[in-house]
């Protein structure tokens, strides 16, 4: 919900309670109450689609509906465009309000004039949860680690993968896949230095998870280095170091930073 | 006729910022680049920005030539010349627009942010927030480069805006 919480028992709390969640990273599922939607429910993808572009438009004030129907359905003419968007908008709402009224006011999907808005109040978001865990762990970090690394963590757990992979080649979805996939990669990478003093595996699996989203991403490597010497295995760090020197010529045709390098100079 | 997607490239660039100290206790800045082709998911990795605009270049390139496999081959050849001069005003502009940058980086920003609001309210999407130039402090040289980089990603967010506008502007003469 985007309700802000301060506690991070109550954020995961508000996952289970939610009487409409979606999920959004790594796939799209919803819920309603307790039940999960088949994709067959919704009837066409165009259903699915508009929801979508809802969810990912959430926090921007209602749009209109020519905007909506110009961004994801480029090709349609007005006329069909307008009975597209009728037809899909009654699929999502004869979906997630199944017992409304006829003639009633819709709870979710809220109509003003032309615009519309998916009520973001009343609905559970994972990458709405997954930025508030982070920023928890954020707030913690270094004053509460216990609770930071627990929000970090639930944050992970979330991310199950990127934002609305089906949608991949849908430019309205790549400012916002982008964005939560550099939050993820930065969710990684502070907890594996949370867990870099005290648990030495725990942040090397880490950073192995952040260099399956960016291969590349030197610090990923840094504290994996760091994590093996720690805990004493020296050949795991140094062949560590070599796949970094190898993945940042082929990429960028760069050498590791000083700092990486002193760390298997120092061996 | 090819399709409104077929006729639509979108970009997402990603610039990350490291700051270290080299061997001599100095402290440094690297920045490495990434570009995806949303519509391909192509991408490119890169330290120098020409890379990034090299890869847009060669991805708009393909865009054109497919829509023009239908015509003659000189035809292609000339429509693609044409496709290219996109580019002949970048290579033009570019480096003014550095220097400029370099001269007086707020007064380029509040220039670009004009274009991009102007741009923004055009297409009825008024949501840009301005930033507080005020509070900005005289640059150092690294804050000039970390400008120009930041400069040509609003370049590209205006270009893509002007396309905006245009296709808005064709529309309703329609």
């Amino acid at each position: 919900m985007a309700t802000t919480t301060s506690n991070i028992d109550d954020l995961i709390a508000l996952e289970s309670s939610a009487q409409l969640r979606f999920y959004t990273l790594g796939g799209f599922d919803t819920y309603v109450v307790e039940k999960a939607i088949d994709n067959k429910e919704w009837g066409r993808d165009k259903t699915i689609q508009l929801l979508q572009f809802m969810i990912t438009s959430r926090h921007r004030h209602g749009l209109h509906k020519e905007q909506i129907i110009d961004r994801i359905w480029e090709d349609v003419d007005q006329k069909s465009g307008d009975r597209d968007f009728k037809v899909a908008l009654h699929g999502i709402n004869k979906v997630l309000e199944p017992n409304r009224a006829s003639r009633t006011d819709t709870k979710y999907i809220v109509r003003s004039g032309l615009s519309y808005q998916l009520q973001s109040d009343k609905v559970w978001v994972d990458s709405s949860a997954f930025e508030e865990a982070i920023i928890l762990g954020n707030d913690n970090l270094h004053k509460s680690d216990d609770i930071a690394r627990k929000a970090y963590n639930y944050a992970i757990q979330l991310y199950k993968g990127i934002y609305l992979p089906s949608r991949v080649y849908m430019d309205w979805t790549s400012a916002e896949r982008e964005r939560l996939q550099v939050l993820a990669l930065g969710t990684y990478i502070e907890l594996a230095k949370v867990e870099l003093e005290t648990n030495a595996f725990e942040c090397i699996r880490l950073c192995q998870a952040a260099l399956q989203i960016d291969h590349a991403w030197e610090e990923a490597y840094t504290l994996q280095i760091k994590a093996y010497l720690s805990s004493g295995n020296r050949p795991q760090a140094i062949k560590t170091y070599k796949t970094c020197k190898e993945i940042l010529s082929d990429e960028y045709g760069l050498d590791p930073l000083p700092t990486t390098k002193a760390l298997i100079n120092n061996i | 006729m090819s399709n409104k997607k077929d006729q639509t490239a979108s970009f997402v660039v990603r610039f990350t910022q490291q700051i270290f100290e080299d061997t001599q206790g100095q402290s440094d800045v690297q920045w490495k680049g990434k570009i995806s082709h949303v519509q391909s998911d192509d991408e490119k990795r890169f330290t120098d920005v020409s890379e990034a605009l090299n890869f847009m270049q060669a991805r708009l390139a393909d865009m054109t030539k497919s829509s023009t496999e239908h015509v003659s081959k000189d035809e292609q050849k000339g429509i693609l010349n044409k496709s290219l001069g996109i580019w002949k005003r970048v290579s033009k502009e570019y480096p003014k627009f550095v220097m400029d940058t370099i001269k007086d980086p707020k007064a380029q920003v509040e220039h670009i942010q004009g274009q991009i609001q102007e741009g923004l309210h055009q297409v009825s999407e008024g949501i840009s927030e301005k930033l507080e130039l005020n509070e900005w402090q005289p640059a150092s040289k690294s804050d000039y480069k970390n400008m120009m980089e930041m400069m040509t990603t609003l370049t590209t967010q205006v270009s893509e805006l002007s396309k905006k506008v245009d296709t808005m502007s064709k529309k309703s003469k329609i």
